[in-house]
């Protein structure tokens, strides 16, 4: 095969596409498996509106119980909209409207007897910049149980403080400054102590938005050990920009792309062979 | 998802940058297609300078492998390769491997042509060996054109035809064997020309391998150790 043959076989694969416009555009169903045994939470035709504009548009996705679910795609395409609906965090937002079924263990998570604030405290969150209260590293993780009372005395939330801290990965790097400010710690300490303060309520789902974003490198890596072991005993949805970070700490992998959830599949499906041509664009960089 | 166009990322370097290793591939395919042609001409022709210029020219092959993996080391390093991408480098690192390997058979052929040449040897099997080598040299061709052309169809018709190649070296094989048993005094030569029989078949062997890797590239699938027939009806 002379140059010339080559230059002109490699051409011969740099196809007419469609722009990925016109792909979103005929999308209709998610491909992939969206739904498993094991349910943890159910959503099925979510629609999610800020007051006319459509954020979301008829996502049906399981999450099963214990497992680590990463949603990923391009800013604006509903992933964080999406995670905010499992723990009623839109409420907070006047003009957002949340309709479709999802259900937390078989109930409705938007039915009028469910207290949001309960609610929250089964699906608990991490945001992406940590934002410990302006209280000692202790308080900031006792908050949470004095409020729903989930101790008796003063031991048992010591006891808890401390197992808190233990499964964030933070309680050795503190345990000698307990009454120091939490806003004192370093980035990756802070995210740790939130998540402290998470676990401290004793949630079953763990929502994470983004929670490595602003740590370096190392913060990152403690982070995702973390994710790996919480995953033992919480069911994680993470929402990640860094799509090594979804193709490390998830099992599953869901792909949203302008409101709708394109592709769900085994991570490791997903970052090797994606079935759905966006899905395999935006993994591979290909969306200039 | 058959459609594989590597030249739409975001980043025009690293579109730039697969371009190249993927060229480097190619021209790599096409060195080692000339030396198996050549050290082929090489025993028919009775041309000792052109089965040393063979064996010299290996040298460059195996430094071509060396060169397009430290490449695909570095987009690993780099890039961090997802879906195609990271399918394409992965077929890249097995497929300089399979060339690499041709080219040491194809020098292998070469050092038996010297051999056979200065011994002013021929027997009546060079015939069947060349036809032999016609049947991989087709092979291997065509599947570096399925190779540059990201074509699994193709792929899998070539490497179904591996199957007469293996009954071909058979055939040619047992005739030598007879051969070597009714002349025993010419074993030392004929046994030159069973083992670049031997070195043609395992050109086949190592040409499906590349197709196998073609199919993985575009289809996703791995299919190596399958049987032909569940390859087709599974994933065609």
């Amino acid at each position: 095969m002379n140059t010339q043959t080559m230059k002109e076989n490699i051409n011969l694969t740099n196809m007419k596409e469609k722009s990925i416009a016109e792909i979103h555009a005929e999308h209709k169903q998610t491909i992939g498996e969206p739904f498993c045994d094991n349910v943890k939470f159910s959503t099925r035709n979510v629609d999610v509106f800020y007051a006319d504009n459509q954020a979301i548009y008829d996502v049906s996705l399981d999450i099963g119980k214990n497992e680590v679910i990463a949603l990923i795609g391009p800013s604006g395409c509903g992933k964080s909209t999406f995670l905010r609906c499992l723990n009623r965090m839109n409420d907070t937002i006047d003009i957002c409207k949340v309709t479709g079924d999802l259900e937390l263990d078989g109930t409705n998570i938007y039915s009028k007897n469910q207290d949001p604030v309960l609610l929250r405290a089964r699906v608990g969150m991490v945001f992406q910049k940590p934002n410990p209260f302006p209280k000692s590293i202790y308080d900031n993780v006792a908050y949470g149980p004095r409020i729903h009372g989930l101790t008796k005395n003063k031991a048992e939330l010591d006891e808890l403080v401390e197992d808190s801290l233990r499964k964030a990965g933070l309680f050795e790097e503190v345990k000698d400054r307990l009454n120091s400010p939490g806003t004192g710690l370093s980035g990756g300490q802070q995210q740790r102590l939130c998540i402290a303060r998470t676990i401290a309520v004793q949630p079953e789902v763990i929502l994470m938005d983004e929670p490595a974003s602003a740590l370096d490198p190392i913060a990152t890596a403690k982070i995702e050990e973390l994710i790996s072991d919480l995953s033992k005993n919480y069911t994680i949805v993470i929402v990640t920009h860094s799509m090594q970070q979804a193709a490390r700490v998830s099992q599953r992998t869901a792909y949203f792309h302008l409101g709708k959830l394109i592709e769900v599949g085994e991570t490791n499906q997903i970052f090797t062979h994606p079935r759905h041509e966006l899905t395999e664009r935006y993994i591979t960089g290909r969306f200039g | 998802m058959d459609n594989l166009d590597f030249n739409q990322h975001t980043s025009n370097q690293y579109n730039a940058e697969l371009e190249d290793i993927r060229n480097a591939l190619l021209k790599m395919g096409g060195m080692v297609e000339k030396q198996l042609k050549k050290s082929i001409q090489a025993m028919l022709q009775n041309n000792e300078k052109m089965a040393d210029k063979v064996i010299k020219k290996d040298l460059g092959i195996n430094a071509m492998e060396v060169k397009i993996d430290e490449e695909c080391t570095q987009i690993i390093a780099k890039r961090q390769p997802a879906a195609s991408d990271l399918r394409l480098i992965y077929a890249i690192i097995k497929c300089i491997t399979d060339l690499e390997r041709i080219g040491d058979e194809a020098e292998k052929i070469a050092k038996n042509a010297k051999f056979l040449i200065s011994e002013g040897y021929s027997c009546e099997y060079y015939k069947s060996f060349e036809n032999l080598s016609k049947l991989v040299i087709e092979n291997l061709s065509q599947t570096l054109n399925s190779l540059a052309r990201l074509d699994a169809e193709e792929a899998l018709i070539i490497a179904k035809k591996d199957e007469i190649i293996d009954f071909e070296f058979e055939k040619l094989n047992n005739d030598i064997i007879l051969h070597m048993s009714n002349n025993p005094h010419e074993l030392e030569k004929t046994v030159r020309l069973s083992w670049s029989a031997k070195a043609l078949e395992k050109i086949g062997d190592h040409t499906t391998n590349i197709c196998e890797y073609i199919i993985y590239l575009v289809k996703g699938k791995d299919i190596r150790h399958l049987d032909i027939d569940t390859i087709e009806e599974e994933y065609f």
